[in-house]
């Protein structure tokens, strides 16, 4: 699932692109987060899930959702599941030891990631390309600090309509009867 | 001039030599601390390391070492399992558990603001002093173990690496291997005088890379060991691996339409005198991927694989010397000829003066590429400080590269490596139809 959402422009005056990877990251910032704990562990809807925005590059961007549908339930229960999520921090708003430990999380990821030249050299060029300017990854960290609950929720209420949204659905089709997997293409090494 | 360059060179080596400042001291239980102070990022690496991996698990049902790493996050004295990981997220710390044969361990990576580090560190030092390992995480950590290791006896390459591994060392605790059946056994009281045998904070090693001082340092490492088992794990010193007797040669029938094939026999350990020779040797033999003689002989001239190569993996004593391949069925035989004659040559004339230029090239060229980060310079160091090493073990590695010789190497591989007494696993080869 992926709905339409703006992406960082000004990185002083713009808000809701800060609050849309805040959002992302209560929804799926660490193992604890929220989809993990409730549609995976709790409500055993799915096997797996994921929550991702990247606010970075030129023009507008995508906030995706995803999952697989456990044993024994559909695809249509995964995206109720997802969609209630997204509801839910409408409706109710995060809790402000959610907001910190999810906080914690990307601005220490993020120092963490520095750790190797390799994804310092990404993260310039990154900036760099989508005219935000290498010297602006400290700011990006000040001004992600400084998202409030509100604006999480109030992101949350805005952009999560279906006139902006794309599902698709990968639907293995069984084989026919006796017929073998084909195996790997022609020329596929290890 | 001269002088001058003379003198200039005088001035710049003991700052070459400066590249990664080890300081070393001693907590007051014994335990060994290792600090590379870095301040260009506000993170912290800590890593601690016991004499408590597989091979110390001695009358323990084999997998104990492994269980009781992976559990003291489970559990403590004050803490559930969902506390301890909350309060991880709580300060964006990662904590991760390592486990060989030879050692075990964990490595926390926390920021370095005074807030976060002292929740991650006080929380690291809880997990030590206490775990807890409940009863109900252990029989859910043993059936995940479990059917992982059913899953994983389907496998070939699994089936090589135990046969390979019971071939080389016997009895010789490195033989040992975790199965279904001796996870099954382990008890929560396994794991508790496991914990109470191996985790002593006397001969621990402790290494801190980041941004902290020598004082913070020093009161961090107390810290941390201060609740562990006092005094010294025992036995602390690996009995030494007894050398091969003789050839021996397994065929194990497999399905899979690749045979996975391993040749072999106890190599060298860490501190070896031979060891810089066995290494660039074996960089030329089978070590350095596409211009190894190996893959020369086995995959270039006859396309028999699409990877050969050849390791040591030093330990505490003698770990494995292993030739590794995969081939069609059909062609374990000839495949396994090649490779027999390609380590005979070897061993009887050693490397060329070129094939030793060049080995020495890559290994000195690549290696600023070994240290440049914080994690790297941290397992770096660990391994250096596990095995006791010099401080100087960095610094003088090029060195050490470079004053290798063909005739050392040749040498060296003809007392070490005996070609008449090699183990060889193949499993699914074309033989056992």
């Amino acid at each position: 699932m992926a709905w339409r959402v703006p992406s960082l422009t000004d990185p002083v005056n713009d808000w809701k692109p800060y609050a849309l990877d805040v959002l992302s990251g209560i929804l799926d910032g660490y193992p604890g987060a929220r989809l993990n704990t409730r549609l995976v562990r709790e409500q055993r809807v799915a096997l797996d899930v994921d929550a991702g925005y990247d606010g970075i590059g030129r023009g507008p961007s995508l906030f995706m959702m995803g999952g697989s549908p456990a044993p024994g339930k559909t695809v249509d229960d995964l995206e109720a599941a997802l969609r209630q999520q997204l509801r839910l921090v409408a409706d109710e708003g995060v809790k402000p030891e959610e907001l910190a430990r999810t906080k914690a999380q990307v601005i220490a990821s993020q120092v963490f990631a520095r750790d190797s030249i390799n994804a310092q050299a990404s993260m310039i060029g990154q900036l760099e390309s989508s005219g935000l300017g290498h010297r602006s990854e400290d700011l990006l960290l000040e001004r992600m600090r400084a998202v409030t609950a509100e604006q999480v929720q109030q992101v949350a209420r805005e952009f999560f309509v279906d006139d902006a949204l794309t599902l698709a659905v990968l639907d293995p089709q069984p084989l026919p009867a006796g017929a073998k997997p084909k195996g790997r293409p022609a020329g596929v090494r290890d | 001039m001269r002088f001058l360059v003379a003198l200039l060179a005088t001035l710049l080596a003991p700052l070459a030599h400066a590249a990664l400042p080890i300081q070393h001291w001693q907590t007051a239980t014994g335990t060994r601390v290792y600090l590379i102070e870095n301040h260009s990022l506000p993170m912290l690496d800590v890593s601690i390391q016991f004499r408590a991996g597989n091979a110390w698990e001695g009358g323990l049902p084999a997998g104990t070492a492994s269980l009781t790493a992976g559990l003291f996050s489970a559990g403590t004295a004050k803490l559930t399992e969902q506390q301890i990981s909350d309060r991880l997220a709580d300060t964006g710390a990662q904590l991760a558990p390592t486990v060989d044969d030879d050692l075990a361990g964990f490595s926390l990576r926390t920021l370095s603001n005074a807030v976060e580090r002292e929740q991650a560190v006080a929380l690291l030092a809880e997990l030590l002093a206490s775990p807890g390992f409940p009863q109900a995480v252990i029989e859910r950590e043993k059936s995940r173990t479990i059917s992982g290791l059913k899953e994983a006896e389907t496998k070939p390459e699994t089936l090589a690496s135990r046969a390979f591994s019971r071939a080389l060392f016997g009895d010789h605790p490195y033989g040992r291997d975790m199965d279904p059946e001796s996870v099954a056994k382990i008890t929560r009281d396994d794991l508790l005088a496991f914990y109470q045998a191996r985790y002593k904070a006397q001969g621990a090693v402790m290494v801190l890379v980041g941004d902290i001082d020598r004082s913070g340092a020093e009161a961090l490492a107390e810290r941390v060991v201060a609740g562990l088992p006092q005094g010294a794990a025992e036995p602390f010193q690996m009995e030494p691996v007894a050398a091969l007797t003789q050839s021996s040669e397994q065929r194990i029938d497999h399905p899979a339409t690749q045979a996975h094939i391993q040749i072999g026999q106890p190599g060298m350990k860490r501190g070896d005198p031979d060891y810089f020779a066995l290494y660039l040797g074996n960089y030329v033999l089978g070590g350095g991927g596409f211009v190894s003689r190996l893959t020369d002989e086995v995959r270039q001239k006859r396309g028999l694989a699409y990877s050969v190569y050849s390791y040591f993996i030093p330990r505490l004593e003698n770990g494995p010397f292993m030739i590794g391949l995969q081939t069609k069925r059909e062609s374990a035989d000839e495949a396994l000829g090649v490779v027999r004659k390609t380590l005979q040559t070897f061993v009887a004339q050693g490397p060329t003066e070129a094939e030793l230029k060049a080995a020495k090239s890559n290994l000195v060229s690549g290696f600023p590429l070994r240290i440049d980060n914080n994690r790297k310079i941290l397992d770096y160091v660990a391994m250096i400080a596990f095995h006791n090493l010099p401080l100087s073990y960095i610094d003088d590695f090029v060195p050490n590269v470079e004053r290798v010789t063909t005739a050392q190497i040749r040498d060296a591989f003809r007392r070490r490596i005996a070609v008449n007494r090699m183990a060889t696993v193949v499993v699914g080869g074309g033989s056992a139809e």
